[in-house]
């Protein structure tokens, strides 16, 4: 049954049954701060991203015990039916069930609930019971409990259920050690109380009511601030109004606040690069060092502050609650296109980076409706498109800071545009379906943990540095070489004989219509790779060419470089391109596993593509 | 709004509480509504609409559930 959604694992990964540790799930209805708990456990040690040869994207972390036991944690996606409908739902049953070849089945599950709505939490997590793995429950958001005069009894509740019980709020650290007992030992088998046959939602929910009845549940006062809050933020004016206006205030702080702190992270690149140029011998040596590694990796790690920033910002507004409510605000403007509100949370996601938006939309249950959303997340503009973006604007928009700021907002709106006519394309053709259901819940407010926004820089940092110290650097590296041969006389060529140059000349003619000329041409071909590859690869063309001007690493000079190589209509163009075409491998490969086969990624490369080369000329037109 | 005989949900106006009848909708997405506290016999609670006027949030079972008009209608209370 699992074969048919599971791919083998790769041969060089092995499954991470071999690797015989114990392993504990956690599963929780959504806003339950299972995130928070699995943050408190495993601390900076969890594992973003995937096990390797585990083809669900789901977070593993270690949590670290008692006289440095560990156990493993899984994170599971959030669902509770035994009759799995979504991709998501699938895999948490599969998982829990034993049924998947990559992943042994786990030794225990951690329930984590929300406490300050206990019957209805323990009805979604009741069928889980039924599997009778063993299992604790968490009940989470204790400090919200009694702040707002809820009460329970743990004891009771644990006897009502025959499991052992925590109360726990992981946001501040409180009961955790309790978990974690429970964690370290040897788990007791599944419970003695006889459970009632949970085959339905009612029968669920009757089960709920009578055991949280029998553990002197007192149900919590409503939230005092999340009516005041929605009647402001859902307002018929406001509402939107609010939401435009945060997402103008987000970009423009990008683009404004993110310049003296990349300033500063350009300064310390260029000041360290050039005392090792001091340092290094003069030749190919101290050439490769400075203009091969250092200038190209540091002109993209220059953008380190900005993506930071917009982490941050996208963590804000998923930790307070909001972006529930800007997917219910953008629901009616969505289902003109033929998508759901739903379809904001990978929308936005995609605002940093399209790789996890594209595995979010697996919470979209019509397949329709999720290849639709998988497709055009790439037209968002994603925080890889910002350094060329903010190259590009910086060296070719006249005028204040705030006009800057206004051209790089229509950018993104002209990306968000490209996805909705494209969704509407598509839904209207290929992808036509019965409009799809639409239920979101919406969580009550919660102020973010510092905690949780700190562990999502790190990964963001994480991963983006880890781009530059891979892709970006073997990108670099070849394209040096190639930059510096064929060798005359001991001595490397001008760049226009070199292979790159060769290689920019070929591709010219096809991209002369567009304004571009070879140099821009061998970018066009590295940033196939990753987007961001485009500066450190100009940094390159134009390190070389400048090799006797001072700080080459400095964007300033790369700036000055390329007003004096592109007329405004080639920018123009250069910018257009970038918005539309699908620059990066890593988007291909998710897509590719998200849709379970090469059809999809490579139609939507090919029209992405033949839009950013027609986008592209009619730039150019206009803006010469 | 409806064209059917009997009240739906999305008759509600905010702040107005009903029964849930019955759901007239096919049985897995209904079946999806109930897992999330749309059972027969509870109480629901119309909160407000988005900006738009549609979708609709409804208090369930302590939950705020937003729902489009075009399911509401579907809702049977009384």
């Amino acid at each position: 049954m699992s074969d048919c959604h599971t791919e083998t694992p790769l041969a060089a990964a092995p499954p991470y049954a071999a690797t015989g540790r114990r392993l504990v799930a956690l599963i929780g209805p959504p806003n339950s701060g299972k995130s928070t708990l699995f943050n408190a456990l495993t601390g900076l040690r969890q594992q973003v991203g995937n096990y390797p040869g585990v083809t669900v994207e789901r977070h593993i972390g270690r949590a670290i015990l008692d006289h440095n036991r560990t156990v493993d944690l899984l994170d599971l996606p959030g669902v509770y039916s035994l009759h799995p409908r979504s991709d998501d739902e699938r895999v948490t049953h599969d998982v829990l069930a034993g049924q998947r070849s990559d992943l042994p089945r786990p030794d225990a599950v951690l329930l984590i609930v929300d406490s300050t709505n206990l019957e209805r939490n323990l009805a979604m997590v009741a069928p889980i019971l039924t599997l009778g793995l063993p299992a604790m429950i968490v009940l989470n958001m204790a400090d919200e409990l009694r702040h707002r005069g809820g009460a329970v009894d743990v004891g009771l509740l644990s006897r009502e259920t025959g499991l052992p019980v925590a109360l726990v709020s992981a946001v501040q650290g409180e009961g955790v050690d309790e978990v974690r007992h429970f964690l370290a030992e040897r788990v007791a088998p599944p419970p003695r109380v006889e459970l009632p046959v949970l085959s339905n939602a009612t029968a669920c929910r009757g089960w709920a009511s009578s055991v949280a009845k029998g553990a002197g549940y007192a149900s919590p006062l409503p939230p005092e601030w999340t009516p005041k809050l929605d009647a402001v933020l859902l307002d018929r004016i406001w509402g939107p109004a609010i939401l435009l206006g945060l997402l103008a205030l987000i970009w423009w702080t990008i683009f404004a606040a993110a310049t003296p702190m990349m300033d500063a992270v350009d300064w310390a690149i260029s000041t360290s690069g050039e005392s090792i140029r001091a340092a290094l011998p003069a030749g190919l040596l101290q050439s490769f060092a400075i203009d091969g590694v250092w200038s190209g990796v540091g002109s993209v790690v220059v953008f380190l502050p900005q993506i930071l920033l917009l982490t941050l910002f996208m963590g804000l507004l998923e930790d307070s609650g909001y972006m529930a409510r800007a997917a219910l605000i953008a629901d009616r403007t969505l289902s003109r296109v033929g998508l759901q509100g739903r379809a904001v949370i990978p929308l936005v996601s995609a605002l940093a980076c399209a790789v996890p938006a594209i595995m979010s939309t697996r919470t979209i249950e019509n397949k329709r409706d999720r290849l639709a959303t998988i497709f055009v997340a790439p037209f968002m503009v994603c925080s890889a498109r910002l350094p060329v973006y903010t190259l590009l604007i910086a060296a070719f928009v006249p005028g204040a800071a705030w006009v800057k700021a206004a051209t790089l907002f229509g950018l993104y709106l002209l990306g968000a545009a490209a996805a909705f006519v494209t969704a509407w394309i598509l839904k209207s053709s290929m992808l036509k379906s019965d409009r799809s259901p639409f239920v979101l819940e919406m969580p009550t407010y919660r102020w973010p943990t510092w905690r949780s926004l700190g562990l999502r820089l790190l990964d963001r940092a994480r991963v983006f540095l880890q781009r530059a110290g891979t892709v970006i650097l073997t990108v670099a590296i070849v394209l040096w070489f190639l930059a510096n041969i064929p060798m005359k006389n001991g001595e490397p060529p001008e760049i226009g004989d070199s292979w790159a140059g060769s290689i920019g000349k070929t591709i010219e003619p096809v991209i002369a219509p567009l304004g571009f000329n070879w140099k821009i041409g061998i970018g066009l071909i590295t940033s196939l790779a990753a987007r961001e590859v485009m500066v450190a690869t100009l940094g390159t063309i134009y390190g070389i060419e400048g090799a006797d001007e001072e700080g080459s690493a400095g964007n300033q000079s790369l700036r000055d470089a390329l007003r004096r190589d592109l007329s405004p209509g080639g920018a123009a163009a250069l910018i257009a391109f970038f918005a539309f075409a699908m620059q990066c491998m890593s988007t291909v490969a998710v897509v590719r596993r998200e849709t379970g086969g090469w059809t999809w990624p490579v139609f939507q490369f090919a029209y992405m593509l033949a839009l950013a080369y027609g986008a592209s000329f009619v730039a150019f037109r206009i803006f010469s | 709004m409806s064209v059917n005989n009997g009240r739906t949900l999305a008759d509600l106006r905010p702040a107005e509480h009903a029964i849930l009848d019955r759901l007239e909708l096919p049985d897995d997405f209904a079946e999806r509504l109930m897992r999330l506290g749309f059972l027969p016999g509870a109480s629901v609670e119309a909160v407000r609409p988005a900006p738009g006027g549609d979708p609709f949030i409804y208090r369930i079972d302590g939950a705020d559930i937003a729902l489009r008009l075009e399911t509401a209608v579907r809702l049977k209370v009384r």
